[in-house]
């Protein structure tokens, strides 16, 4: 940790207080402000304002906090397992398995059956399904980057068959349904769903973050690792596993969020540098300031209408990182 | 050869060398006589034979590396150099025959066990990510660390020396892509080095560099090998260069040895006429009084 | 809530039944409190344009608190404030309007429904409608929620009334076979388990795709001109109207070309309707169909 380093954790810091402090102060409605300290300092004053910050801004807040932190991660991770910094969590085939769960759960009405879990429970046993098939196809080729690739990349394209399959004979209403939560969405989860699924993110983020040197020393190439004493292919197995299952609590959670996995670790590399052991907790910290102020700008902007979120984070981060790209000398994007 | 033979080199060479840091030079000698020799040879290969899918590249090498020597690989391109060169690092299984280090098969060794022993420099290596040149050099150090990874100071002291060894020190916070590739060849060099091996293979260090690059590479690694005792098995393409720095000789043609032995053992012109299939003028090198290699056009120049 | 499993006074096939229980469990399960009768609803959030305008002719106007985006009609609900749309309601905005009951259907995402309740609010999720008396039952379901069964009752009799009134003139009418187009590009119909199909027959029609494979479905051109309909009925879709109409003029074999049978209808009364609306439209539908048995009528609403 360089002194460079710590000033970027105190900005990162710095900026995270920012975040949560608008996303406590904005939202849907046009609650004042001063209902919004009301609410926070004496909540028996004013019930409405103290449900509306307490149970639905907080909430909403550290659900983005979450899935941003482990968006990015994720995204981190498979950028450096697959030496490739076009990669981000949905290249293996997660988002593919997570929307075809998603979309058979909507519609054939399954939320009737298992209730509120039905639909992240969906998701999840998709994005399982997808993950097992990459694997299972990987394993045949000791988990070699191209293998990975191609058998994520083409898993997740015949899930997306699937899926405009089953939505073009479907009905409307519940093509809807599933399009909304494609786009993804922080609103509505549980709480206490949130809290399931922060289990398999803080202990991928930890586990990713402990490995951080031997991924470092992946992305040299499998030869080189060898010869460092990694069992590479293990180690391997173990990101991909780690990263999917991030990848599949999240999309559980919040459905399909686009761009943050791709463009936080990449925009936190230019601040950190390429070494995981910093860039992997950088990026959580990144993700879970940019996500939860996406998320405020996509529910206040043409409030009461609520934008996707994804719709925000793909045109900030898009925009930031075109104007980043152009600032810098071409060897340096990675 | 002289210590000073680097030129523009600014080594200091009153420094102690930390690398590698067995005692002494053992067992340095005649390259055949293993059968008879006490001190039991540092790498031994026996009958092996290897290749890729169904295509067979190597079949039954069998030689010994003592402990000290300098062993040069040479061989036509197709001639199973990288192959052979896998299988000793262990990164190819060989489908018969074995590899011993130290007397034990290096397939019961585990790849973490083995680094701390040996370390391997491979062709084509490159780094995805824009890490500092002082980064990469930390990583050679991670066989010798702990559960946590942390560098103490003796491997910050390790790493410093073979920054400065590899003469990397001043662009230790560049990137490798701000390097010219020689640079980025002494990088990871300094990385191997890092490892603090007993036995260093280098799969051709100095393809594409220039020649004083190529010099400057291999007059680090011969320096360490004989003051320090390192053991080097290096595969080259350039016969001079090979010539130059080695002690010993494998000449490999279709996936066997051609000729085994020292430079002017194996360096005659009707060797490397027989092997390479092209005139040469085998003359010495009036310096170091190793075999030199002459190209002869078959063309009127 | 046993009056659930029955129907129109007869127990309805097995699929239908199988919804019905489904949406009772949902009832059940999403608001205990309607099954208690507690004290009637003063402020009500509704998320769907046919429960919006059903909330008007219940007179329940003054009690709205709260519509979507797409709540046009009548004209006076567009007044009322918004909560966003109906595939994505406010949650934060809902619960800002301190409602009593928030008014649902199954289009709206359930997860905003579930976190509504799981803060205290009464969510009523009304079951699909797929035919006149499912959208009956729905105004029963709504009028029982509200404290306004008699007012319900009284709007679903005159209903059932005007029905009567026009199948009796259409007892002697032959039946039209019909084209019934809901979207241009790519063409869409719909199959039997609609209320447009439903609306269809009663209006003295047959829709060429009562036995498509799903309610709502991609038909294909060519399959229109084979089955030759004797009339079409666009269901208006803003400007591409005037194109769709004159698309199908270039097809002059078709009998509903030559007879100059093209008809375009609103699809608020055929789309999102109430029992009123959907006998408006059945109205309009059955002059188009039948202009000697039933009199045009001069406007929809």
């Amino acid at each position: 940790m360089t002194y460079r380093h710590t000033k970027v954790f105190i900005a990162l810091f710095l900026l995270f207080i920012g975040a949560f402090l608008l996303g406590l102060a904005f939202g849907g409605s046009n609650l004042s402000l001063s209902s919004v300290v009301t609410a926070i300092f004496q909540p028996e004053r004013d019930s409405i304002a103290s449900t509306i910050v307490r149970q639905l801004r907080v909430p909403r807040f550290f659900l983005g906090v979450l899935v941003g932190a482990g968006l990015s991660v994720a995204g981190c991770v498979f950028q450096g397992l697959l030496r490739n910094p076009l990669a981000e969590p949905y290249t293996l085939g997660i988002s593919g398995g997570a929307a075809l769960g998603a979309t058979l759960a909507i519609v054939f009405g399954l939320p009737g059956l298992f209730g509120r879990i039905t639909l992240p429970l969906a998701a999840f046993l998709g994005a399982f399904l997808s993950l097992s098939l990459t694997y299972v196809v990987a394993a045949r080729r000791r988990f070699s980057i191209p293998t990975l690739i191609l058998g994520g990349v083409i898993l997740s394209f015949l899930f997306s068959a699937l899926v405009l399959l089953i939505l073009s004979v479907a009905d409307a209403d519940k093509v809807h349904g599933t399009i909304i939560w494609l786009m993804g969405d922080l609103s509505a989860t549980e709480t206490g769903m949130a809290r399931v699924a922060a289990f398999p993110i803080v202990g991928g983020i930890v586990i990713t973050i402990l490995l951080a040197q031997q991924l470092n020393i992946l992305t040299l190439g499998e030869e080189k690792a060898a010869y460092l004493g990694l069992n590479t292919e293990s180690l391997r197995k173990i990101f991909f596993l780690a990263a999917s299952l991030i990848t599949g609590a999240c999309v559980a959670v919040s459905g399909l969020i686009g761009f943050v996995g791709l463009i936080v670790p990449h925009f936190l590399r230019r601040l950190v540098g390429p070494n995981h052991r910093t860039l992997i907790p950088a990026s959580a910290l990144g993700g879970a300031i940019f996500l939860p102020l996406c998320d405020t700008i996509a529910r206040t902007i043409i409030a009461p209408l609520e934008l996707p979120v994804g719709v925000i984070t793909g045109i900030a981060g898009g925009l930031v990182f075109i104007s980043f790209i152009l600032k810098t000398r071409s060897w340096e994007i990675f | 050869m002289g210590e000073g033979q680097g030129g523009g080199e600014k080594m200091d060479n009153s420094r102690p060398l930390p690398l590698p840091l067995i005692p002494s030079r053992q067992g340095r000698g005649s390259f055949r006589t293993e059968t008879n020799s006490d001190a039991s040879p540092l790498l031994k290969v026996t009958d092996l034979v290897a290749g890729y899918q169904d295509q067979k590249i190597i079949d039954g090498i069998s030689f010994s590396v003592p402990n000290g020597c300098f062993l040069g690989i040479i061989g036509p391109n197709g001639s199973g150099k990288t192959t052979l060169f896998r299988v000793i690092t262990g990164f190819l299984n060989p489908w018969e025959g074995e590899v011993l280090y130290q007397g034990k098969n290096t397939s019961r060794i585990t790849a973490a066990d083995l680094a701390k022993e040996i370390a391997v420099m491979p062709q084509g290596l490159e780094s995805t990510f824009s890490f500092t040149v002082e980064e990469l050099v930390a990583m050679g150090r991670f066989p010798h660390l702990g559960r946590l990874q942390k560098l103490g100071k003796r491997d910050r002291e390790v790493i410093h020396q073979v920054l400065e060894l590899t003469d990397t020190e001043d662009f230790k916070d560049k990137k490798l892509f701000e390097l010219s590739g020689g640079e980025r060849q002494r990088v990871f060099l300094a990385q191997a080095l890092a490892q603090e091996p007993k036995l260093l293979l280098l799969d051709e260090p100095t393809a594409h560099l220039d020649i004083g690059h190529q010099i400057r590479i291999l007059d680090v690694i011969k320096r360490l090998n004989r003051t320090g005792g390192m053991t080097v098995i290096v595969v080259l393409h350039d016969l001079n260069l090979a010539s130059l720095y080695c002690d010993q000789l494998i000449l490999l043609k279709d996936g066997s040895i051609f000729a085994e032995g020292s430079p002017s053992e194996v360096m005659t012109y009707k060797i490397i006429e027989a092997v390479y299939e092209t005139v040469v003028l085998v003359n010495e090198n009036p310096i170091t009084k190793r075999p030199h290699v002459l190209l002869v056009s078959e063309e009127q120049p | 809530m046993h009056w659930l499993f029955i129907l129109n006074g007869k127990i309805v096939s097995l699929r239908r039944f199988y919804n019905v229980v489904l949406s009772c469990a949902v009832l059940l399960a999403v608001s205990p409190a309607v099954a208690r009768g507690d004290g009637l609803p003063q402020r009500i959030v509704s998320l769907s344009p046919s429960i919006t305008e059903a909330l008007f002719q219940l007179g329940l106007e003054s009690k709205v608190v709260g519509v979507t985006t797409f709540c046009l009609y009548p004209p006076r609900a567009a007044q009322k404030p918004k909560i966003g749309t109906i595939i994505k309601p406010n949650v934060e905005r809902i619960v800002f309007l301190q409602p009593d009951i928030v008014l649902a259907t199954e289009t709206n995402p359930r997860p905003d429904l579930d976190k509504l309740s799981s803060l205290g609010i009464r969510v009523l999720i009304l079951p699909p409608e797929k035919s006149f008396a499912d959208i009956c039952r729905n105004l029963g379901l709504l009028g029982k929620a509200l404290g306004v069964e008699k007012t319900a009752e009284s709007v679903i009799k005159k209903a059932n009334e005007r029905i009567a009134a026009i199948k009796a003139r259409l007892k002697e009418a032959r039946p039209v076979r019909v084209f019934w187009e809901v979207g241009a590009s790519p063409l869409v119909t719909v199959g039997k388990g609609t209320f447009a199909d439903e609306l269809l027959s009663m209006a003295g029609g047959i829709n060429i795709a009562h036995n498509a494979p799903a309610r709502y479905v991609r038909y294909s051109r060519e399959e229109v001109l084979r089955q030759d309909p004797e009339a079409i009925i666009l269901v208006t879709m803003g400007d591409v109207t005037a194109r769709e109409v004159a698309s199908w003029q270039k097809y002059k074999e078709l009998k509903a070309v030559k007879d100059n049978r093209i008809y375009v209808i609103e699809a608020h009364p055929v789309c999102s309707p109430t029992p009123l609306t959907f006998v408006r439209g059945l109205e309009k539908v059955a002059s188009f169909l039948h202009p000697a048995c039933v009199r045009p009528v001069a406007k929809v609403f």
